[in-house]
Protein backbone atom coordinates (compact mmCIF):
# COMPACT_ATOMS: atom_id res chain seq x y z
CA UNK A 1 0.00 0.00 0.00
CA UNK A 2 2.59 2.31 0.92
CA UNK A 3 4.62 1.79 -2.15
CA UNK A 4 1.47 2.68 -3.98
CA UNK A 5 1.20 5.70 -2.63
CA UNK A 6 4.56 6.79 -2.68
CA UNK A 7 4.57 6.02 -6.54
CA UNK A 8 1.63 8.18 -6.63
CA UNK A 9 3.27 11.22 -5.22
CA UNK A 10 6.63 10.68 -7.40
CA UNK A 11 3.91 11.06 -10.43
CA UNK A 12 2.17 13.80 -9.23
CA UNK A 13 5.78 15.49 -8.58
CA UNK A 14 6.90 14.65 -11.97
CA UNK A 15 3.21 15.76 -13.39
CA UNK A 16 4.39 19.45 -11.46
CA UNK A 17 7.58 19.59 -13.08
CA UNK A 18 6.33 19.23 -16.51
CA UNK A 19 3.90 22.13 -15.63
CA UNK A 20 6.38 24.20 -14.32
CA UNK A 21 8.69 23.52 -17.73
CA UNK A 22 5.44 24.28 -19.67
CA UNK A 23 4.76 27.45 -17.47
CA UNK A 24 8.23 28.44 -18.39
CA UNK A 25 7.27 28.70 -22.30
CA UNK A 26 3.99 30.88 -21.35
CA UNK A 27 6.09 32.90 -19.12
CA UNK A 28 8.39 33.45 -21.83
CA UNK A 29 6.03 33.74 -24.23
CA UNK A 30 3.35 36.61 -22.71
CA UNK A 31 6.21 38.22 -20.76
CA UNK A 32 4.02 38.47 -18.12
CA UNK A 33 6.61 38.52 -15.01
CA UNK A 34 4.12 37.13 -12.15
CA UNK A 35 3.73 33.21 -14.28
CA UNK A 36 7.39 33.41 -13.46
CA UNK A 37 5.88 32.78 -9.17
CA UNK A 38 3.96 29.87 -10.16
CA UNK A 39 6.94 28.41 -12.15
CA UNK A 40 8.74 28.37 -9.24
CA UNK A 41 5.89 27.23 -7.31
CA UNK A 42 5.68 24.48 -9.73
CA UNK A 43 9.01 23.33 -8.76
CA UNK A 44 8.37 23.73 -4.91
CA UNK A 45 5.85 21.99 -4.76
CA UNK A 46 7.73 18.57 -6.85
CA UNK A 47 10.39 19.13 -4.33
CA UNK A 48 8.06 18.62 -1.52
CA UNK A 49 6.22 15.58 -2.84
CA UNK A 50 9.18 13.90 -4.11
CA UNK A 51 10.93 14.48 -0.30
CA UNK A 52 7.22 13.22 1.37
CA UNK A 53 7.47 10.42 -0.98
CA UNK A 54 11.20 10.01 0.74
CA UNK A 55 12.59 10.13 -3.01
CA UNK A 56 14.87 12.93 -2.07
CA UNK A 57 15.50 14.40 1.46
CA UNK A 58 15.80 17.88 1.54
CA UNK A 59 16.32 17.72 5.55
CA UNK A 60 15.90 21.24 7.17
CA UNK A 61 14.93 22.87 3.98
CA UNK A 62 11.64 21.51 4.05
CA UNK A 63 9.88 23.92 5.84
CA UNK A 64 11.51 26.54 3.62
CA UNK A 65 10.27 25.20 0.55
CA UNK A 66 7.04 24.24 1.90
CA UNK A 67 6.78 28.47 3.56
CA UNK A 68 7.87 29.36 -0.34
CA UNK A 69 5.95 27.19 -2.13
CA UNK A 70 2.39 28.89 -0.02
CA UNK A 71 3.88 31.94 -0.34
CA UNK A 72 4.84 32.13 -4.12
CA UNK A 73 0.77 31.09 -4.58
CA UNK A 74 -0.35 34.19 -2.26
CA UNK A 75 1.93 36.45 -3.85
CA UNK A 76 0.88 35.41 -7.57
CA UNK A 77 -3.33 36.11 -6.50
CA UNK A 78 -2.08 39.36 -4.76
CA UNK A 79 -0.40 40.72 -7.51
CA UNK A 80 -2.64 39.45 -9.69
CA UNK A 81 -6.19 40.36 -8.24
CA UNK A 82 -4.87 43.05 -5.46
CA UNK A 83 -2.79 45.18 -7.34
CA UNK A 84 -3.70 48.99 -6.90
CA UNK A 85 -6.39 48.02 -4.02
CA UNK A 86 -5.85 47.92 -0.25
CA UNK A 87 -3.22 44.63 -0.21
CA UNK A 88 -4.08 41.99 2.53
CA UNK A 89 -0.55 41.79 3.98
CA UNK A 90 -1.89 39.06 6.94
CA UNK A 91 -2.39 36.41 4.91
CA UNK A 92 1.68 36.83 4.69
CA UNK A 93 2.01 36.50 8.25
CA UNK A 94 0.13 33.09 8.07
CA UNK A 95 2.25 31.65 6.64
CA UNK A 96 5.67 33.30 8.09
CA UNK A 97 4.99 32.67 11.28
CA UNK A 98 4.30 28.92 11.29
CA UNK A 99 7.22 28.78 9.05
CA UNK A 100 9.31 30.30 11.87
CA UNK A 101 7.55 28.53 14.70
CA UNK A 102 8.43 24.73 12.54
CA UNK A 103 12.09 26.27 12.77
CA UNK A 104 12.11 26.95 16.21
CA UNK A 105 10.47 23.04 16.45
CA UNK A 106 12.63 21.86 14.33
CA UNK A 107 15.91 22.68 16.63
CA UNK A 108 13.96 20.72 19.64
CA UNK A 109 12.62 18.06 17.90
CA UNK A 110 11.45 16.68 13.85
CA UNK A 111 7.78 16.81 14.37
CA UNK A 112 7.87 15.26 11.26
CA UNK A 113 9.02 11.80 12.81
CA UNK A 114 6.00 11.89 15.32
CA UNK A 115 8.42 10.79 18.59
CA UNK A 116 7.19 13.41 20.66
CA UNK A 117 2.89 13.99 20.97
CA UNK A 118 3.15 17.55 22.52
CA UNK A 119 5.68 18.50 19.40
CA UNK A 120 3.31 16.95 16.48
CA UNK A 121 0.35 18.67 18.24
CA UNK A 122 1.86 21.87 17.76
CA UNK A 123 3.08 20.72 14.03
CA UNK A 124 -0.48 20.21 13.53
CA UNK A 125 -1.44 23.41 14.57
CA UNK A 126 1.56 25.32 12.57
CA UNK A 127 1.30 22.78 9.54
CA UNK A 128 -3.26 23.57 10.01
CA UNK A 129 -2.65 27.43 9.41
CA UNK A 130 0.55 27.37 7.29
CA UNK A 131 -1.73 25.10 4.58
CA UNK A 132 -5.12 26.12 5.07
CA UNK A 133 -5.04 29.55 5.34
CA UNK A 134 -3.52 30.43 1.93
CA UNK A 135 -4.88 28.22 0.24
CA UNK A 136 -8.44 28.74 1.39
CA UNK A 137 -7.75 32.53 0.58
CA UNK A 138 -6.47 31.86 -2.93
CA UNK A 139 -9.34 29.98 -3.35
CA UNK A 140 -11.82 32.39 -2.09
CA UNK A 141 -10.36 35.24 -4.03
CA UNK A 142 -10.36 33.40 -7.53
CA UNK A 143 -13.81 31.41 -6.73
CA UNK A 144 -14.94 35.25 -5.66
CA UNK A 145 -13.55 36.55 -9.38
CA UNK A 146 -15.03 33.84 -11.52
CA UNK A 147 -18.72 34.94 -9.64
CA UNK A 148 -18.12 37.97 -10.45
CA UNK A 149 -17.78 36.96 -14.34
CA UNK A 150 -20.10 33.93 -14.24
CA UNK A 151 -23.02 35.66 -15.99
CA UNK A 152 -20.81 38.58 -18.15
CA UNK A 153 -20.04 37.94 -21.41
CA UNK A 154 -16.51 36.17 -21.46
CA UNK A 155 -15.41 33.40 -23.02
CA UNK A 156 -16.62 30.01 -21.02
CA UNK A 157 -12.81 28.71 -21.33
CA UNK A 158 -11.56 32.29 -19.10
CA UNK A 159 -14.33 31.85 -16.62
CA UNK A 160 -13.30 27.44 -16.66
CA UNK A 161 -9.88 28.85 -15.83
CA UNK A 162 -10.73 30.50 -12.82
CA UNK A 163 -13.08 27.96 -11.46
CA UNK A 164 -10.88 25.56 -11.74
CA UNK A 165 -8.15 27.08 -10.14
CA UNK A 166 -9.93 28.37 -7.30
CA UNK A 167 -11.29 25.09 -6.23
CA UNK A 168 -8.07 23.66 -6.77
CA UNK A 169 -6.55 25.20 -4.17
CA UNK A 170 -9.44 23.74 -1.92
CA UNK A 171 -8.03 20.72 -1.74
CA UNK A 172 -4.67 21.97 -0.09
CA UNK A 173 -6.98 23.56 2.21
CA UNK A 174 -8.38 20.45 3.43
CA UNK A 175 -5.19 18.70 3.68
CA UNK A 176 -4.49 21.37 6.01
CA UNK A 177 -6.94 20.47 8.39
CA UNK A 178 -6.43 16.88 7.88
CA UNK A 179 -3.27 17.38 9.78
CA UNK A 180 -5.37 18.60 13.03
CA UNK A 181 -7.26 15.20 12.55
CA UNK A 182 -3.67 13.34 12.36
CA UNK A 183 -2.77 14.07 15.83
CA UNK A 184 -5.64 12.80 17.16
CA UNK A 185 -4.83 9.83 14.81
CA UNK A 186 -1.42 9.19 15.60
CA UNK A 187 -2.60 9.25 19.52
CA UNK A 188 -4.74 6.97 19.26
CA UNK A 189 -4.25 5.12 16.21
CA UNK A 190 -0.44 4.76 16.03
CA UNK A 191 1.95 3.53 13.06
CA UNK A 192 -1.26 3.18 10.63
CA UNK A 193 -2.01 7.27 10.69
CA UNK A 194 0.99 7.92 9.06
CA UNK A 195 -0.09 5.51 6.24
CA UNK A 196 -3.45 7.05 6.33
CA UNK A 197 -1.79 10.53 6.38
CA UNK A 198 -0.14 9.63 2.85
CA UNK A 199 -3.30 8.42 1.45
CA UNK A 200 -4.95 11.47 2.65
CA UNK A 201 -1.74 13.68 0.83
CA UNK A 202 -1.81 11.91 -1.74
CA UNK A 203 -5.58 12.08 -2.82
CA UNK A 204 -5.49 15.99 -2.07
CA UNK A 205 -2.12 16.25 -3.98
CA UNK A 206 -3.71 14.26 -7.07
CA UNK A 207 -6.52 16.69 -7.29
CA UNK A 208 -5.15 19.49 -6.86
CA UNK A 209 -2.30 19.28 -9.19
CA UNK A 210 -4.35 17.81 -11.93
CA UNK A 211 -7.08 20.67 -11.62
CA UNK A 212 -3.63 23.35 -11.97
CA UNK A 213 -2.69 21.47 -14.78
CA UNK A 214 -5.95 21.84 -16.81
CA UNK A 215 -6.15 25.36 -15.11
CA UNK A 216 -3.04 26.97 -16.12
CA UNK A 217 -1.63 24.39 -19.13
CA UNK A 218 -5.36 24.38 -21.05
CA UNK A 219 -5.01 23.05 -24.69
CA UNK A 220 -6.57 24.84 -27.60
CA UNK A 221 -8.79 21.36 -27.81
CA UNK A 222 -10.11 22.02 -24.61
CA UNK A 223 -10.62 25.88 -24.54
CA UNK A 224 -12.94 24.97 -27.82
CA UNK A 225 -14.89 22.28 -26.01
CA UNK A 226 -15.34 25.12 -23.06
CA UNK A 227 -16.49 27.58 -26.07
CA UNK A 228 -18.22 25.54 -27.96
CA UNK A 229 -21.74 27.14 -27.07
CA UNK A 230 -20.55 30.44 -27.08
CA UNK A 231 -20.04 33.17 -29.98
CA UNK A 232 -16.99 35.20 -29.91
CA UNK A 233 -18.55 38.18 -30.64
CA UNK A 234 -17.98 40.07 -33.74
CA UNK A 235 -14.24 41.88 -33.20
CA UNK A 236 -15.35 44.19 -36.17
CA UNK A 237 -13.75 47.75 -34.92
CA UNK A 238 -16.15 50.77 -35.59
CA UNK A 239 -14.41 54.22 -37.45
CA UNK A 240 -14.60 57.37 -35.52
CA UNK A 241 -17.62 58.58 -38.15
CA UNK A 242 -19.25 55.78 -37.39
CA UNK A 243 -19.20 55.94 -33.59
CA UNK A 244 -19.61 60.16 -34.39
CA UNK A 245 -22.93 58.54 -36.43
CA UNK A 246 -24.42 56.29 -33.81
CA UNK A 247 -23.95 58.90 -30.74
CA UNK A 248 -25.46 61.48 -32.46
CA UNK A 249 -28.53 58.48 -33.09
CA UNK A 250 -29.04 57.89 -29.57
CA UNK A 251 -29.60 61.36 -29.16
CA UNK A 252 -31.69 62.21 -31.34
CA UNK B 1 -4.58 39.06 -24.19
CA UNK B 2 -6.36 42.28 -23.44
CA UNK B 3 -9.35 41.49 -25.39
CA UNK B 4 -11.63 40.64 -22.60
CA UNK B 5 -10.42 43.56 -20.61
CA UNK B 6 -11.21 45.73 -23.34
CA UNK B 7 -14.72 43.95 -23.74
CA UNK B 8 -15.52 44.71 -19.98
CA UNK B 9 -14.39 48.34 -19.78
CA UNK B 10 -16.48 48.14 -23.58
CA UNK B 11 -19.59 46.92 -21.31
CA UNK B 12 -19.07 49.72 -18.17
CA UNK B 13 -18.53 52.53 -21.30
CA UNK B 14 -21.72 51.46 -22.78
CA UNK B 15 -24.21 52.08 -19.59
CA UNK B 16 -23.18 55.90 -19.59
CA UNK B 17 -23.32 56.58 -23.16
CA UNK B 18 -25.63 55.32 -24.60
CA UNK B 19 -24.47 53.34 -27.15
CA UNK B 20 -23.69 49.90 -28.06
CA UNK B 21 -20.90 47.67 -26.60
CA UNK B 22 -19.38 46.90 -29.41
CA UNK B 23 -19.02 51.06 -30.29
CA UNK B 24 -17.89 51.81 -26.90
CA UNK B 25 -15.81 48.91 -27.20
CA UNK B 26 -14.35 50.88 -30.17
CA UNK B 27 -14.11 53.87 -28.67
CA UNK B 28 -11.39 52.42 -26.28
CA UNK B 29 -10.15 50.84 -28.81
CA UNK B 30 -9.53 54.41 -30.75
CA UNK B 31 -8.38 55.53 -27.70
CA UNK B 32 -5.51 52.98 -26.77
CA UNK B 33 -4.66 53.67 -30.45
CA UNK B 34 -4.62 57.78 -29.74
CA UNK B 35 -2.13 56.49 -27.03
CA UNK B 36 0.31 54.04 -27.97
CA UNK B 37 0.08 53.74 -31.90
CA UNK B 38 -1.07 50.10 -31.85
CA UNK B 39 -3.09 48.19 -29.76
CA UNK B 40 -0.19 45.93 -28.52
CA UNK B 41 -0.09 43.81 -25.43
CA UNK B 42 -1.40 45.87 -22.16
CA UNK B 43 -0.93 45.69 -18.51
CA UNK B 44 -2.90 47.42 -15.65
CA UNK B 45 -0.76 50.67 -15.89
CA UNK B 46 -1.23 50.86 -19.40
CA UNK B 47 -4.56 51.04 -19.47
CA UNK B 48 -5.14 53.15 -16.34
CA UNK B 49 -3.01 55.51 -18.59
CA UNK B 50 -5.51 55.56 -21.46
CA UNK B 51 -8.27 56.24 -19.57
CA UNK B 52 -6.91 59.17 -17.70
CA UNK B 53 -5.57 60.57 -20.93
CA UNK B 54 -7.07 59.21 -24.53
CA UNK B 55 -10.28 58.23 -23.37
CA UNK B 56 -10.84 61.03 -21.61
CA UNK B 57 -9.96 63.42 -24.50
CA UNK B 58 -12.35 61.68 -26.59
CA UNK B 59 -15.19 61.39 -24.93
CA UNK B 60 -14.94 65.33 -24.47
CA UNK B 61 -14.56 65.35 -28.34
CA UNK B 62 -17.71 63.17 -28.45
CA UNK B 63 -19.33 65.99 -26.13
CA UNK B 64 -19.99 63.47 -23.60
CA UNK B 65 -21.23 64.90 -20.34
CA UNK B 66 -19.64 63.88 -16.68
CA UNK B 67 -16.47 62.74 -18.25
CA UNK B 68 -14.61 62.08 -14.69
CA UNK B 69 -17.06 60.05 -13.04
CA UNK B 70 -17.38 57.79 -16.29
CA UNK B 71 -13.45 57.79 -16.28
CA UNK B 72 -13.27 57.30 -12.26
CA UNK B 73 -15.86 54.28 -12.44
CA UNK B 74 -13.84 52.25 -15.66
CA UNK B 75 -10.59 52.46 -13.50
CA UNK B 76 -12.53 51.01 -10.72
CA UNK B 77 -13.50 48.65 -13.15
CA UNK B 78 -10.32 47.96 -14.59
CA UNK B 79 -8.91 47.40 -11.12
CA UNK B 80 -11.60 45.20 -10.11
CA UNK B 81 -11.18 43.00 -13.09
CA UNK B 82 -7.63 43.01 -13.29
CA UNK B 83 -6.60 39.29 -12.83
CA UNK B 84 -8.52 38.41 -16.29
CA UNK B 85 -4.96 40.18 -17.75
CA UNK B 86 -3.06 37.38 -16.65
CA UNK B 87 -6.06 34.88 -16.41
CA UNK B 88 -7.06 35.34 -20.35
CA UNK B 89 -3.59 35.77 -21.60
CA UNK B 90 -2.36 32.18 -21.93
Amino acid sequence: MEQVINNTIVIIAFIQFILALILINKAVKTKIQVIWLLVFDSFAQALIFLSFAKFIDLGFLFISIVGMSHLLIVIFVHETFYKGQKRVYFIYLLIIIPCVIGYILNLFDDSMSYTNPISTYIFAWYNFILTSSPHFWCSYVILKQYLVFRNKDIQPWIKMRYLIAGSSHISWGILGIYTLFHWYFFLNIGYISITYASMVFSIAITIFTIGYFIAWVMPEPLKKFFNRNYEISDDKELSEEEIMQIIKKGRS
Amino acid sequence: MSESMISLLGIELAKYINVSPIASRSIILLAIKDEYGSIGDLNIDKLQLVLSNALKIRLNKLGIPDIDTIIEDLEKALIKNQSILTMASF
